[in-house]
């Protein structure tokens, strides 16, 4: 073997090796924050309730109605939360740390309990993507277009719409008064209809997961949705299986949001589905993001 | 310099375990990615199996009939070194996939492989000029 090329073999070799361990670690563990710190949302609780039974539970306040079910399909728990607000800017999202960024993450429950809310989800994990439109509590961070990337844009006069993000521009959602918008998908049911189908799988998987997902009925009131899965207890959804039970309840706008592991719901700080990566051990994920109604 | 039988079969072996080495990776990763699978991660070991081992196994067997065929050491050894790179980009590629994000570093793999695939072209090209001129001038 000649000396150049033993030397290039070698030297190549290691730099392409070490240049691809930077690529992974900057995927997965590298945060960097893209932004001061937001200004987290905080009220103080005026309840002074005690927590309700986690199986079923219903509060009111002038301005927002939580009712909280379980139900039990396609051997899979799932667990609603239908929201009624007379302000649809209750509706707030809320990033791990505070910060905006990437791969910065917290618990659901740790954001939740950050921003003192009443009840939580996930989000769309924004922070694993390089772009996509991330608007939030009707401030824009970041405009840079997804190819094909399906939103559900919530506006600040309640009405909500799914938008492709080739079509409309972040700053164009901002004009027309866009309060949240998430950025993972797909859409589930559109005006009533199931819009995906039952090949249709985010990431390739035909398998049933762990779901999150958001929705809205005819009257304009907010679901929550999350099932377990991957465990023996709780098989999962399949995309189509979960638009399925949303028709099921009266849902008539629904989107996905980040699964498997990272589906959560928290209610009154107390952790209401069984999260699970592996199936193996009942605990949350880290995520990038929460949606929440506030306390 | 060129290549002997013994550099032909060790190169052919290396990027035969490699293939082999990529198809299990792949299959076990697949099996702990909650039934989210990738093309690129699963049909990586093509690569160095299709453009490597297989076309040295090839030059293995021409060289031992043809003992004075001389070929560049120096480009084959960034010909590698392109497919090697083509082959992390395929599984980078795959877990971005797997995992549903993106990030912009698979560019880096992308343009390297044309390059070093235009280097050892012309690697090979200099080198036959050169052993052309030898020749003539013995």
């Amino acid at each position: 073997m000649s000396r150049f090329s033993k030397k290039w073999s070698f030297c190549y070799t290691v730099m392409l090796l070490s240049f691809s361990v930077y690529a992974i670690l900057d995927t997965f563990v590298i945060s960097s924050s893209y932004a001061t710190e937001v200004q987290a949302f905080d009220s103080t609780s005026t309840s002074g309730s005690e927590q309700t039974a986690v199986s079923l539970a219903t509060e009111n306040d002038a301005e927002t109605s939580v009712s909280m079910e379980t139900y039990r399909v396609y051997d899979t728990d799932i667990y609603v939360a239908t929201v009624t607000l007379s302000d649809i800017t209750s509706l707030r999202s809320a990033f791990a740390e505070g910060t905006y960024g990437k791969n910065i993450t917290a618990k659901t429950s740790e954001i939740a309990e950050g921003v003192n809310a009443l009840l939580a989800i996930n989000g769309d994990y924004y922070g694993v993507q390089e772009s996509g439109y991330v608007i939030r509590n009707g401030i824009l961070y970041r405009s840079s277009a997804r190819n094909g990337q399906q939103d559900l844009v919530i506006y600040s006069d309640g009405s909500t719409e799914f938008i492709s993000e080739d079509d409309v521009t972040a700053e164009e959602l901002m004009e027309k008064g866009a309060w949240q918008v998430l950025s993972f998908g797909p859409a589930l049911i559109s005006e009533g209809e199931i819009s995906v189908s039952e090949e249709e799988e985010v990431g390739k998987a035909m398998k049933s997961n762990p779901r999150t997902a958001i929705g809205f009925l005819e009257d304009g009131s907010l679901v929550f949705v999350v099932s377990d899965g991957r465990t023996e207890k709780s098989e999962g959804l399949s995309l189509y299986e979960m638009a399925e039970f949303l028709t099921s309840i009266g849902v008539v706008n629904a989107y996905n949001l980040d699964g498997g592991g990272s589906s959560t719901m928290v209610y009154r700080g107390e952790l209401i589905n069984n999260p699970t990566t592996s199936g193996r051990s009942i605990k949350e994920r880290a995520v990038s993001d929460i949606l929440y109604i506030s306390n | 310099m060129s290549y002997d039988l013994k550099r032909t079969g060790a190169i052919r072996n290396l990027y035969l375990g490699i293939s082999l080495f990529l198809i299990l990776f792949g299959w076990i990763y697949e099996m702990f990615s909650h039934g989210v699978y990738s093309g690129f991660m699963m049909f990586a070991f093509t690569l160095p199996l299709l453009f490597v081992a297989l076309p040295y196994a090839l030059l293995h067997r021409i060289l031992k009939e043809k003992k004075n065929l001389r070929l560049s050491e120096s480009a084959g050894a960034i010909y590698r070194s392109a497919i090697l790179t083509a082959t992390m980009g395929s599984l980078f590629n795959g877990v971005l996939k797997i995992y549903g994000t993106t990030n912009s570093l698979i560019t880096v793999y992308i343009i390297a492989v044309p390059i070093l695939l235009l280097l050892a072209f012309l690697v090979a090209k200099s080198t036959a000029r050169n052993n052309n001129q030898k020749i003539q001038n013995v």
